[in-house]
């Protein structure tokens, strides 16, 4: 079974809440706090009965009281669909050799939909790669974690598909899962829309070791995305490109969190438990704020 | 240990110094790395080149030098010292066609263990010492001779053809020369070198044609080798007749007469002599006993041409024409050196390996491609 390889990293996950960071919609019973009243035996407040309440609902001590029919209200708990957007570009094979960006995005994809799946919530998958987009509908059932790893494990990061028309068809919470080395303003644009509609999105910005501290001497690095950009990496420009990659990447968090969207960045030799907590981390403070 | 041609061995190290050499230059061009971030380095320095220089797969470099050199040493052709004992035949003419002995002698330079053939209508095997008092012998000679003894000689020689060289010291006349000779050359094992030497020198005799001899015609043919020819006055009857002499046949309808005593110049087909040379002073008389008819186109022919030119030769001389065919420009006869023309008894063997070094590394180039 493909979730076998994920069994560890489930394991590791497991118990992890992975709250809304405000209240959703109503819906189906869940574990987030929804925007709608209920009837749970936790208080909330009284509302002054209307025509059509339901009259077991009626708080008779208080009309005995007071001579006045008060409704007693409760919160609402509901689900709050999550969808996992995963660039799978040809960017994201790097390094060739070894865990590469692929593989982590991988993990911390199947282990954030198993976190919010633990909740009751559904979850969904799309992925854009060079074959095009493959998607799966937000589903709270079962075997979902299961297809989402066949469907990850079965493609192969190549082209360099742009992400952002992923992000028009997506509701509730979503989680970008991206180098950012591809249509970044237009995923920024579609990302900031979805946050000011009210919807909660997390970008997870996969950096590779390799990246930040190229190997030693001379290399003649060429773009796997667009083979026209060859540059020759000496040691004397070592310098000036860690710098441009490090005030790039502070540019990026900046602006993802302007956009109203929580950001991490995640290195490829990390643990996805460990980038799965600081998500969740993230989200939890928001919460409990 | 020698080598049938050096130049291969030279080629060869020459093309695996040049290998090292591109070893060496590769290291100078880093190879292409994907990078997702490239587009972060400096576009300026594209075109920066390490200046590290450093030995680059070794062990591919290895392997490229020892097949070059392996393959090299093949097409050298390597022989063992031991086999390549050289010998050589002379075949020295002493026929009548030499124009001079003593040129025959210093273009000879036969040591004690060369074998010397000295031939004129037949051959004999001599000492090298021997050429130096050897004459010239008044008969024709027989290349076919001297090279069905150098093909005897050769045999018993019992030496590789390679390390074997025949020398022909002849003036290479027409006379020499048969139709058996040009396959008992081609017989010969070994090189088969050709030493001109110049022919005997043929001076065109002074001529005078005469039905009868007179007393003046007697005194002019007395000096200085005049030949006098002395043509048949009276008729005989015309019948088809052969008439041949040492060059040429005639046949034709002719008139035969009967000729006087004297050495046969040309005979019938009967063996009868149909001209005679009697020496008479420095000259000669040629009595002829053709006659031709009266009516006719035989004195047209080619034939009657050459014998026609029988009877004004030189008086007791035949021509020595020098056959183009067979001779070559005379030049000194080196010591002989030991070239191997055949193939090597190690060159299969290692071309073999080194077809099988060139086939590992291309295994091996394709693997560090992969």
């Amino acid at each position: 079974m493909a979730i076998g390889r994920y069994g560890a990293l489930l394991d590791a996950v497991r118990g992890v809440r992975w709250p809304a960071r405000r209240a959703v919609p109503g819906g189906a019973p869940g574990a987030h706090q929804a925007r709608t009243r209920g009837i749970a035996p936790e208080f909330a407040e009284y509302r002054p009965y209307r025509q059509g309440d339901d009259p077991r609902r009626v708080d008779w001590k208080l009309l005995a009281r007071s001579d006045r029919a008060y409704i007693r209200l409760a919160p609402d708990r509901a689900v709050l669909g999550t969808t996992m957007v995963v660039d799978a570009s040809a960017s994201m094979a790097f390094p060739t050799e070894g865990r590469n960006k692929w593989s982590l995005a991988r993990e911390v994809a199947v282990a954030l939909a198993a976190v919010a799946h633990a909740s009751a919530d559904p979850v969904g998958l799309v992925v854009m790669h060079a074959g095009g987009m493959t998607a799966l509908r937000p589903r709270a059932r079962r075997g979902v974690l299961a297809e989402m790893a066949l469907t990850l494990d079965g493609i192969s990061p190549a082209g360099a598909l742009p992400l952002h028309p992923a992000l028009s068809h997506v509701r509730g919470r979503l989680v970008i899962i991206t180098d950012c080395l591809g249509d970044l303003a237009a995923m920024r644009r579609a990302a900031h829309a979805l946050a000011a509609q009210g919807g909660e999105v997390t970008v997870v910005h996969i950096v590779a070791r390799l990246e930040v501290d190229p190997p030693a001497g001379a290399l003649l690095a060429i773009d796997p995305e667009v083979p026209a950009v060859v540059r020759s990496l000496t040691d004397g420009g070592r310098v000036g490109y860690s710098e441009r990659f490090a005030a790039w990447r502070t540019q990026v968090a900046r602006g993802w969190r302007d956009d109203g969207v929580s950001y991490v960045e995640a290195r490829d030799d990390e643990l996805a438990e460990r980038v799965v907590r600081r998500v969740v981390h993230a989200a939890q403070r928001v919460a409990g704020a | 240990m020698t080598f049938a041609a050096p130049l291969a061995l030279g080629i060869a190290a020459a093309a695996a110094i040049a290998t090292i050499a591109l070893h060496f230059i590769a290291t100078r061009r880093p190879t292409p790395t994907p990078l997702p971030t490239a587009r972060f380095i400096d576009d300026l320095r594209a075109r920066a080149v390490s200046r590290a220089v450093q030995l680059s797969e070794a062990w591919l470099l290895l392997l490229r030098v020892v097949a070059l050199l392996v393959l090299g040493a093949g097409f050298a052709g390597p022989r063992p010292e031991q086999s390549a004992r050289a010998r050589r035949i002379w075949l020295v003419d002493r026929s009548r066609a030499v124009g001079s002995m003593d040129e025959v002698r210093r273009v000879t330079p036969a040591t004690g263990s060369d074998i010397v053939v000295l031939f004129d209508s037949v051959a004999r095997l001599a000492a090298a010492d021997s050429l130096s008092t050897v004459q010239r012998s008044g008969v024709r000679g027989s290349l076919s001779a001297a090279f069905a003894s150098a093909l005897r000689e050769t045999a018993r020689a019992d030496v590789r053809a390679e390390s074997l060289a025949v020398h022909v010291v002849s003036p290479s006349a027409i006379e020499e020369v048969d139709s058996a000779t040009a396959l008992l050359a081609a017989s010969v094992r070994g090189r088969v070198q050709w030493v001109r030497i110049a022919p005997a020198i043929v001076r065109s005799a002074e001529r005078r044609t005469v039905h009868s001899v007179g007393a003046a015609d007697s005194a002019w043919m007395r000096k200085d080798g005049r030949v006098l020819v002395l043509w048949p006055s009276d008729s005989a009857p015309i019948a088809a007749h052969a008439v041949f002499t040492e060059r040429t046949t005639l046949v034709a309808p002719l008139g035969r007469r009967p000729v006087g005593e004297g050495a046969a110049l040309a005979r019938w087909e009967d063996g009868a002599p149909a001209v005679v040379e009697r020496t008479l002073g420095r000259g000669c008389l040629r009595e002829v006993g053709v006659r031709t008819p009266f009516a006719g186109d035989v004195q047209l022919g080619t034939a009657w041409r050459a014998f026609d030119a029988a009877l004004g030769a030189p008086c007791g001389s035949p021509r020595f024409e020098v056959d183009s065919a067979w001779t070559r420009p005379a030049r000194s006869v080196a010591p002989l050196a030991v070239r191997v023309s055949s193939v090597s008894p190690w060159a299969p063997w290692l071309l073999a390996l080194g077809a099988l070094l060139l086939a590992a590394e291309l295994f091996a180039r394709r693997r560090r491609g992969t």
